[in-house]
């Protein structure tokens, strides 16, 4: 009898034990990864070819760096819709700065990101110093960033051929590009920032709780001001991106971008409600969007039906993360 | 503060008070535009081209009210444009494909609105899902969904015989297509709930301090969902409008009315903290982003520009939102 009882205690510990790794992030992205790739693969192979893959991966980076810079606004609960577009600016920035202009590979390159951090600044600017909500306060930029790349590009592809930066996109080791060894620094790097700095540990803190933290003696306004700022440079990485790949650049470049950031953000078990979340996290949730996606088109689901397929892995990521965070208060409090 | 000021003569203080109401707010940058391009394109303050705004106005107008309910509660909708294509798409549909009544379609076309609306409040108010993440995630499941109906070709309405309200909505009453006449209703309708029902003065309450609301017994979450469920149905209301206006179901119906929808309210004084909305406030809101819209055209800016006018408005009004209440906090 206590064999059994004791049989079913371990049983029931370890199944606990299993169900608690399911649902850490990180692990709990990974499955559903493996989960769509075996299915899809099982009816159409070419999946599985590295070839194939590494495409998902470097088109990945685009939308990647864009959910990097959303993951770091998000994590300090607020939310940024502005990226895509001032990703897009920027490079119409770049591109004039290249092509109109003339300037030499780097100047160019740092307007690029001036623009981006600029515009950061902006929203930053506007959300610490007046109060006002981020996501209408972004919305407005977006309008405005979208206004301006259209008048700047007069609508127009603007092609560079000066900007000596073929080298960026030849495919390099392993048929990857180079961007996208780029893009894993990028990941590695913040990760460091998030996990590893005093600014990291004040952005979580600042997203987890404002008024502890600001009793705690950060300057709240600050670190998020800050947090933006690098949103901003980020985005326009995004957007320096999407001008290296094509050669070109375009006001049609990055829209929607913002939309599809925050479902890699969400996928990526970043707490929508701020402090809580990890860049590997939404790394792993970049992925898993680009290899559902793909795999959705290899399986040749109709295009709108993706379109609400992934509309409820949003609420359903979104669902699982609050249901996460009801359980782990359950077991404190017990 | 204001008090001091008010002593004087009560007349001066109404006149104040006036001044500062929402609806006077709102009122003048739309004079300061039509004075600006009237000076420089006379043209522009003729009737026809304010009639000719008007017959296009309606349909975001409907939505932009219906997109204030959730806003007046303290969330946003941002799925309110999709779900007006939705509703447009279903009803035409239904009528072309299945050859259901006009009537029949138009209310089944309604209840998916609830539905959705439904599922919005449940996501937001229920499972405390963050509003602009839950109805971002319906903007993709309507958007796409309602691409899933056409079958290839186009659903003309007034080709259907048994389907009077595509011809009906041709004809003028009193000068007006009946779109126009219909928001005037719906505007009147949402003026008297909110302003004079204490149903309306609950739903302010509710986004006004949540937690003094439910202190004084107001069930907000019951509140906010309907807030959600009205907003979609609002929103189908002007999706079937366009539809029939058209005579024509297109899926692209709505697509990006949500933005301006929220746009508008926001330039119509409806604070995004909640707990404040005037409906003549949104509609004069509408005409003042259409009269923006109109003024670059006319002005012979850029059309490209728009889209940033769009957003500067936005900006603005926003900031002068927050500039009124810390004033109001102050005095």
């Amino acid at each position: 009898m206590n064999h059994i009882q004791a049989a079913q205690e371990i049983k029931r510990r370890s199944g606990r034990a299993t169900f608690q790794l399911l649902m850490t992030p990180e692990i709990g992205i990974l499955i559903p990864i493996i989960i769509i790739m075996g299915v899809t693969a099982s009816i159409n192979n070419s999946l599985l070819t590295w070839r194939y893959f590494s495409t998902i991966l470097t088109g990945s980076i685009f939308i990647g760096t864009a959910a990097l810079a959303e993951s770091l606004v998000i994590m300090v609960g607020e939310i940024d819709l502005s990226i895509g577009m001032s990703g897009c600016l920027a490079g119409v920035i770049c591109g004039i700065t290249c092509d109109s202009l003339g300037w030499p590979l780097i100047p160019c390159l740092l307007a690029t990101i001036a623009t981006g951090v600029l515009i950061g600044y902006l929203n930053g600017f506007m959300v610490t110093k007046f109060g006002l909500s981020s996501w209408i306060t972004t919305l407005a930029t977006q309008f405005i960033c979208q206004g301006l790349a259209v008048t700047f590009s007069d609508g127009l592809t603007i092609p560079i051929e000066s900007l000596g930066t073929k080298v960026f996109t030849r495919p390099k080791p392993l048929g990857l590009s180079w961007l996208f060894f780029v893009f894993v620094l990028l990941i590695v790097l913040l990760d460091f920032v998030v996990r590893k700095t005093t600014f990291g540990y004040r952005l979580r803190a600042v997203g987890g709780n404002k008024e502890a933290a600001q009793m705690a003696g950060i300057n709240v306004k600050r670190v998020k001001l800050l947090v933006f700022m690098l949103a901003g440079a980020l985005a326009a990485v995004s957007g320096l991106f999407d001008v290296l790949t094509s050669q070109s650049a375009s006001s049609t470049y990055g829209s929607g971008r913002e939309f599809r950031a925050i479902i890699c953000v969400a996928i990526g078990g970043v707490s929508m409600a701020g402090g809580e979340g990890s860049i590997y996290g939404v790394g792993l949730g970049v992925l898993l969007f680009h290899v559902l996606w793909n795999c959705l088109r290899l399986l040749k689901v109709d295009t709108n039906l993706q379109l609400v397929l992934i509309g409820a892995i949003l609420v359903l990521a979104v669902l699982m993360d609050i249901q996460r965070k009801r359980m782990e208060a359950k077991r404190i409090t017990l | 503060m204001q008090k001091s000021q008010a002593i004087p003569s009560g007349s001066v203080s109404t006149l104040r008070r006036l001044l500062r109401s929402d609806e006077v707010s709102v009122t003048m940058p739309l004079l300061v535009i039509i004075l600006i391009t009237t000076s420089l394109r006379p043209d522009f303050l003729t009737f026809k081209n304010f009639s000719a705004m008007f017959t296009q106005i309606p349909f975001i107008a409907v939505c932009s009210l219906g997109a204030a309910f959730p806003l007046m509660t303290g969330n946003v909708d941002i799925s309110t444009g999709r779900v007006a294509g939705f509703a447009g798409i279903i009803m035409a549909s239904f009528v072309c494909d299945y050859g259901w009544s006009g009537e029949a379609a138009m209310l089944f076309a309604l209840a998916c609105c609830v539905l959705i609306g439904l599922l919005n409040g449940l996501l937001v108010v229920h499972f405390g899902v963050p509003d602009f993440v839950a109805t971002m995630g319906t903007l993709y499941i309507v958007g796409g969904a309602r691409y899933l109906f056409i079958k290839g070709y186009q659903f003309s309405l007034s080709k259907v015989p048994s389907f009077p309200y595509s011809a009906m909505f041709k004809q003028q009453f009193l000068g007006m297509l009946p779109p126009f006449w219909i928001m005037i209703v719906l505007f009147a309708i949402a003026f008297i709930v909110i302003k004079k029902t204490l149903w309306g003065r609950r739903l302010l309450a509710t986004g006004d301090n949540r937690e003094v609301a439910i202190l004084a017994g107001i069930n907000a979450k019951r509140m906010r969902m309907s807030a959600y469920v009205i907003s979609a149905v609002l929103s189908g209301v002007a999706g079937i409008m366009l539809t029939l206006d058209l005579g024509l179901g297109l899926p692209e119906t709505g697509d990006g009315w949500e933005f301006r929808a929220i746009a508008a309210c926001v330039v119509g004084g409806v604070s995004l903290i909640g707990g404040k909305c005037s409906p003549i406030g949104i509609l004069i809101g509408v005409l003042l982003v259409f009269a923006a819209e109109n003024a670059i055209i006319f002005l012979g800016l850029p059309t490209t520009m728009r889209v940033a006018v769009q957003g500067a408005l936005m900006a603005g009004a926003v900031l002068f939102d927050i500039y009124k209440q810390k004033r109001k906090v102050a005095a």
